[in-house]
C-alpha cells in the first residue's frame, strides 16, 4: 500500500482522493479536499489549531496518519455551518462575543467546543476552561472564548426547550 | 522540524500472528495511535520503512473493570476509555488521576494504554500509576502468550521485555485490597535550560488492615528519576505494619529522597529535586491512605461479587 485511492467521511461526505501512507490527516483536509478551515501551527500535537473530530472525538490531525483515519468520521470546522447558510450557534456566539482576535486558533476551539458541549450540554466555566486547556490561543483572548462557550450552550439550550 | 514525513509503507494487519510476522522485516514497528511514533518521525529522531498497524486486529479492544476481578486492557484500548469508568476512579484512582491530567486533553482520544507504556518514555505518567497498582501486562506471538509483571517490563534506555515477533495485547490491573486506595501526582514547570529540573511525578497504592490503622501493604513509586518509573522499596517493607500517619509517611518520604540517584552536578537542581521527591512521596502516600480510610462499605460492591 504506497499510492492508492482513500475514502474520507468528512462531514457526512465520502471524499475519494490519493493518500500516501506517510500523508498527515490535516495534509490531506487541507491540500487534497481544499478544507482549508483547520489550521496547521506546532504541527506537534501540542496547540490544538488542527482540532477536529473523529467519530465525534477531539484529535489532532497533525499527529494522526491520513490512513488510520480512513472510516471514521471526520468533522471539520466547514462542517459546522448549517445547509442554508446559518452559522451554528457556537460560531455565532464567537461573533457575537468578538471571540477571535487573529482567528488562527479558532477552528480548534470550535470544534473541541462542540465535542464537549455535546458530552455535556450545561458545562461550567471550569468544564470549559478544561475542555479547552489543549487549544491555546497565542493573542491570549480566552476570556471572551470561555464566555461565547457558555453563551452557545445557553442558545442551545434555549433552542431545544423551544422545540420540546 | 520536516514539514512532510519520510516516505513509508502501512500496512493494516487482520490477527496478532500477522502483526508479529510483519515485525521480522529490519525497519518495521508496530503503529497503534502514534502520539509519541508521528512526532517522533517527523522529528527525525526514528526511522521505519513499515508501519504496521495493530488497530484493525479483532479481539484486542477488550475492556472491563471490576472491584474484585481487576481491570482489562486490551490493546487497542484508547486512554479515554478509562477516564469515564466508574471503578477506574474509585479503585484505581491513580491510573484515573494520571489519565485525567494528560495535556493535550486531545492525546485521550488518540492514544492507547498499551501504546503509552510500550513508548518506553521516562517522563510518561500512565506507567507509573501502573506500577503502583502492579500491572501486569501479556505478550503473545500469536500462538503462545507469557505473562511480564511491569517491574520486569523496563529494561532501561527505552528497551522493553517485549522480544523479536513478540507483542504486548493486553494489561491487567489485580483487584485492590477490600479497604486500600492509591494516588498519583506530579509536579512540572516549564524548562529553562538543558539540564533544569522539568518533571517529578509519583503514585503510591495503600492497603489498611481490618480496624483501618496499620499498613498491610504499601507501592511507592517515583518516575522521571531514571529510564523508568523507581519502585522504593526499602520505603515500601518499611511501611507494612506501621500506623497509617504522618510520621510514616515522611520517614517513607526520606527513604524515597535517599533511593534516587542525583542526575546532574547542578547542586541546586538535586536540592530542588530532593524536594518535590519528599512533597510529592509524601502526599501520593497519605492521599492514598485517606482515600483508603474514606472508602466505602464494601458491603455496597456485594452485588457485584461472585
Amino acid at each position: 500500500m504506497s499510492k492508492r485511492i482513500g475514502t474520507f467521511n468528512v462531514n457526512g461526505k465520502n471524499a475519494d482522493t490519493i493518500v500516501e501512507p506517510q500523508m498527515l490527516l490535516v495534509d490531506v483536509l487541507r491540500e487534497k479536499l481544499d478544507l482549508t478551515g483547520t489550521k496547521r501551527a506546532c504541527a506537534a500535537g501540542n496547540c490544538g489549531a488542527c482540532t477536529v473530530l473523529a467519530d465525534g472525538d477531539p484529535i489532532c490531525s497533525c499527529i494522526t496518519l491520513a490512513v488510520a483515519a480512513e472510516g471514521r468520521e471526520i468533522e471539520t470546522v466547514e462542517g459546522l455551518r448549517a445547509a442554508d447558510g446559518t452559522l451554528h450557534p457556537l460560531q455565532q456566539a464567537f461573533i457575537d462575543h468578538c471571540a477571535a482576535q487573529c482567528g488562527y486558533c479558532t477552528a480548534g476551539m470550535l470544534m473541541t467546543a462542540k465535542a464537549l458541549l455535546e458530552a455535556n450540554p450545561r458545562p461550567t466555566r471550569e468544564d470549559v476552561k478544561r475542555a479547552l486547556s489543549g487549544n491555546s490561543c497565542r493573542c491570549t483572548g480566552y476570556v471572551k472564548i470561555i464566555d461565547a462557550v457558555m453563551d452557545a450552550a445557553q442558545q442551545i439550550n434555549a433552542a431545544k426547550e423551544v422545540a420540546a | 522540524m520536516a514539514r512532510v514525513l519520510q516516505p513509508f509503507e502501512f500496512i493494516e494487519a487482520a490477527g496478532v500472528k500477522e502483526a508479529v510476522a510483519a515485525l521480522s522485516q529490519p525497519g518495521t514497528r508496530l503503529f497503534a495511535g502514534g502520539c509519541d511514533l508521528v512526532p517522533a518521525i517527523r522529528r527525525g529522531q526514528v526511522r521505519y520503512d513499515t508501519l504496521v498497524s495493530i488497530m484493525k486486529i479483532e479481539g484486542l479492544s477488550e475492556f472491563s473493570s471490576h472491584p474484585k476481578v481487576g481491570v482489562k486492557i486490551g490493546a487497542q484500548v484508547l486512554l479515554s476509555r478509562l477516564v469515564n469508568d466508574i471503578w477506574v476512579g474509585k479503585r484505581w484512582a491513580a491510573l484515573h488521576e494520571a489519565v485525567e491530567q494528560l495535556y493535550p486533553p486531545h492525546i485521550r482520544n488518540m492514544g492507547t494504554v498499551v501504546g503509552n507504556l510500550c513508548a518506553a518514555v521516562n517522563y510518561y505518567d500512565v506507567p507509573v500509576s501502573m506500577f503502583a497498582h502492579r500491572a501486569v501486562l501479556t505478550l503473545s506471538d500469536g500462538t503462545t502468550s507469557r505473562e511480564v509483571g511491569i517491574d520486569d517490563f523496563y529494561t532501561g534506555g527505552r528497551g522493553t521485555a517485549v522480544g523479536a515477533g513478540e507483542m504486548v495485547t493486553q494489561i491487567d490491573l489485580p483487584p485492590p485490597a477490600a479497604d486500600a486506595g492509591s494516588a498519583f501526582k506530579k509536579i512540572y514547570k516549564a524548562r529553562r535550560r538543558a539540564d533544569d529540573l522539568h518533571k517529578i511525578n509519583a503514585a503510591a497504592y495503600v492497603a489498611l488492615d481490618e480496624a483501618k490503622e496499620k499498613i498491610t501493604d504499601a507501592t511507592l513509586v517515583i518516575g522521571c528519576v531514571g529510564d523508568s518509573p523507581l519502585r522504593i522499596t526499602a520505603a515500601e517493607s518499611a511501611l507494612v505494619g506501621q500506623v497509617a500517619g504522618d510520621e510514616a509517611f515522611n520517614s517513607a518520604a526520606e527513604m524515597a529522597v535517599a533511593a534516587v540517584q542525583p542526575m546532574t552536578d547542578a547542586g541546586w537542581v538535586e536540592e530542588i529535586r530532593s524536594d518535590w521527591i519528599r512533597i510529592l512521596a509524601r502526599d501520593v502516600l497519605a492521599q492514598a491512605a485517606s482515600r483508603a480510610l474514606s472508602r466505602h462499605d464494601p458491603a455496597e460492591d456485594a452485588h457485584l461479587a461472585y
